[in-house]
């Protein structure tokens, strides 16, 4: 007796065509239900949410339709006095919600909203001795946090401000013998924690020290039968994995090694054709999470309705191309 | 349902009032869930005391989130005047008046009834941690609320990473006084040897976080955030112990068996296997004091014997552990065939 392989079967009616038009109106429209209970829900991650809508309306090229100004001052009110920025008005600061922020706003071109200077010294005040760094104040520490810090610094031309030598040990004292990374020394490897830290290494020039053989192998092994990509050995296949995977894929230039087009009808079967948006899986509920990372995913295939995205730090190329940041591939 | 503002709050009032009150009937209820009930029932509270099982019904979960969300975010919005900004002995003085220790009591069952609801609600943990970090919130206490978080949300990052926080605090409160002076911990690893208040204390609580981790493992497969969790408790919690990694080797002999596709569960025996061969390493080398005088020699099950024969005797245990696993990983491999996480591990 086999064993059931864990995975999913698109069924011959899923959707195969990419549905645009309905997944900007999903966007747009979402922001606009603030009395829900899913949105209070997610208000402990709101900064991000907003990054999330405003860089797939970008890639689709509807970012005209989101309303600037209301987000700005919305920005505005959540930079607290140490510089650090919250996810929402009368939450804490912390180092996920500061990347996002510097994010929306160089998507804006309007990195002025904020006190640049302040930020600077937030993320370094987070560096420790070891060269990782904190989520915040209160210190928890995970290689997540060394990729928003080096990315947050990097869009603001301030990668300098921290002892990247330092940094940079840390992030491969968290390397496995799979080639993958974890969270800290010692983690199980994991897709996620591969973007960051690859990532990272990209921005800091430091691509040279990982194993693109082997950890291409473990990546390409994320793939499923039904073409989608899973995180982790014998877990679920996940959309947003299309983008952890493939970006990282990219960045240390072996994202040949998996079948494109198996894994682009395994995101276009996570589309919901009545409301826009993609979900984790074929059938599941969408959200603006996973609306992102599906369209990115789809960018980074090459699809040509969608603007090229940038693998390192998931916003267009245009975008990077006007602040002049070129972050390492290998090829 | 038409319910007016004012309705509402007196309702919600009174839930969180029945959610703290059955803490209290109950002190070891072990288990929160919600029970799928679209409409109120006449008159009755919608918190559900079953054995040590706390219940919410589904319908009033939708007034009660924003309900004390709202009122979360008001007190922390009101605090920027600083009401825990202020450190340590302030922090005790404020509870000691009756109006401020009527505002802690609020913001301990606010953030409880939050939590519960909302585990990855960042700031109602750190709330919790400046009540910590006061005094008015007892550490063992908070750990057993992010426990009950986890029988609902496995998961739930940031309730991993709040544990890590209060679990720092506890071994802060278990260091031995005056930590930083070498000269009084030279007497002897028998000032706080087994046995003193404090050893047990963090005897007690690494063993209740081994339990919450095996726990959250079993209600979600391959929990990512609950065994790197396990892994840092051994890193910060186990320093230099043999006894509590051959614990856990033997322990999550079983565990693995039962669950060949978790492929946390593995990584974590691989963890377990390079930790011990790193300690048997370093007990090799004579010179090396143990690096944690509680635990070291005399939890090694033998007397650190420095003789010649030591490094051959740990080559040779190392060697019997690793034919072990391999033992071990092929009878699970032929009993449960096609499961990469095995040929992961070999």
């Amino acid at each position: 007796m086999g064993t059931q392989v864990k995975d999913v079967v698109l069924k011959p009616d899923a959707p195969n065509t990419l549905l645009l038009d309905k997944h900007a109106d999903y966007i747009a429209a979402y922001g606009s239900k603030k009395d829900d209970y899913e949105y209070t829900l997610s208000e402990y991650l709101r900064m991000s949410g907003i990054y999330w809508g405003l860089t797939v309306m970008d890639l689709m090229g509807q970012l005209h339709r989101m309303n600037r100004d209301e987000i700005t001052a919305f920005i505005r009110a959540c930079q607290h006095e140490c510089g650090g920025i919250s996810a929402s008005i009368g939450h804490d600061p912390h180092l996920l919600y500061t990347l996002s922020t510097v994010q929306i706003l160089s998507l804006y071109d309007h990195l002025s909203a904020i006190d640049v200077h302040k930020v600077v010294e937030y993320v370094k005040g987070l560096q420790q001795e070891d060269g990782s760094f904190a989520g915040d104040k209160w210190g928890e520490i995970d290689t997540r946090f060394s990729f928003c810090a080096a990315a947050t610094l990097a869009l603001l031309g301030k990668l300098d401000a921290i002892n990247v030598n330092k940094a940079v040990e840390f992030v491969l004292s968290c390397m496995n013998f799979d080639g993958g990374f974890g969270c800290r020394p010692g983690s199980e490897s994991h897709a996620g924690q591969i973007y960051c830290c690859t990532g990272f290494l990209s921005i800091t020039g430091q691509l040279h020290q990982v194993n693109a053989d082997l950890l291409g192998w473990w990546l390409c092994e994320r793939q499923l039968p039904s073409g989608g990509l899973n995180g982790r050995p014998e877990k679920l296949p996940d959309v947003c994995y299309s983008w952890w995977v493939l970006a990282s894929l990219k960045i240390i230039g072996r994202i040949h090694w998996i079948d494109k087009n198996k894994l682009r009808s395994f995101i276009l079967a996570c589309q919901d054709e009545e409301t826009g948006g993609f979900a984790d899986r074929p059938g599941d509920m969408v959200d603006p999470f996973h609306t992102l990372f599906g369209i990115a995913g789809l960018s980074l295939l090459g699809d040509e309705q969608i603007k090229a995205v940038n693998p390192v730090f998931c916003m267009p190329e245009a975008v990077l191309q006007r602040i002049g940041l070129y972050p390492e591939l290998l090829s | 349902m038409a319910e007016s503002e004012e309705e509402v709050d007196v309702l919600v009032q009174r839930v969180v009032k029945d959610i703290n009150n059955a803490f209290k009937k109950n002190p070891n209820i072990d288990e929160i869930g919600l029970i799928p009930c679209p409409e109120a029932r006449y008159n009755r509270s919608p918190i559900v005391l079953v054995e040590n099982s706390l219940g919410v019904e589904s319908w009033c979960v939708k007034f009660l989130l924003p309900y004390v969300h709202n009122k979360l975010l008001l007190y922390r919005q009101r605090r920027e005047g600083g009401w825990t900004g202020r450190r340590s002995r302030s922090c005790l003085l404020f509870a000691s008046t009756p109006v401020l220790e009527g505002l802690v009591r609020a913001l301990v069952d606010i953030t409880c009834t939050l939590l519960l609801l909302n585990p990855d609600f960042t700031t109602a943990w750190n709330v919790r941690k400046e009540l910590v970090q006061c005094g008015v919130l007892n550490p063992e206490r908070d750990l057993y609320l992010g426990k009950l978080a986890l029988t609902k949300f496995p998961k739930s990052p940031e309730t991993w990473i709040h544990r890590r926080w209060v679990l720092q605090q506890v071994l802060r409160e278990c260091l031995p006084a005056g930590g930083g002076r070498k000269g009084q911990s030279e007497a002897g690893s028998g000032a706080d040897a087994e046995g003193t208040p404090r050893a047990e204390r963090l005897h007690r609580v690494l063993q209740e976080e081994m339990r919450v981790c095996t726990e959250a493992a079993g209600r979600y497969a391959s929990n990512y955030n609950a065994w790197s969790h396990r892994i840092w408790v051994l890193q910060n919690m186990g320093k230099g112990s043999l006894k509590i990694l051959h614990d856990e080797l033997s322990s999550m002999k079983l565990w693995v068996s039962l669950h060949v596709s978790d492929h946390s569960g593995f990584h974590y025996r691989q963890f377990l296997l390079k930790a011990v061969a790193g300690e048997l390493g370093q007990a090799a080398d004579p010179p090396h004091p143990s690096p944690d005088p509680n635990h070291a020699p005399q939890a090694n099950g033998e007397p650190a014997a420095n003789g010649n024969g030591t490094e051959d005797r740990q080559r040779a245990s190392m060697q019997k552990l690793f034919q072990e696993e391999m033992e071990l990983c092929t009878d699970l491999i032929e009993s449960y065939p096609g499961h990469e996480t095995l040929w992961s591990h070999r």
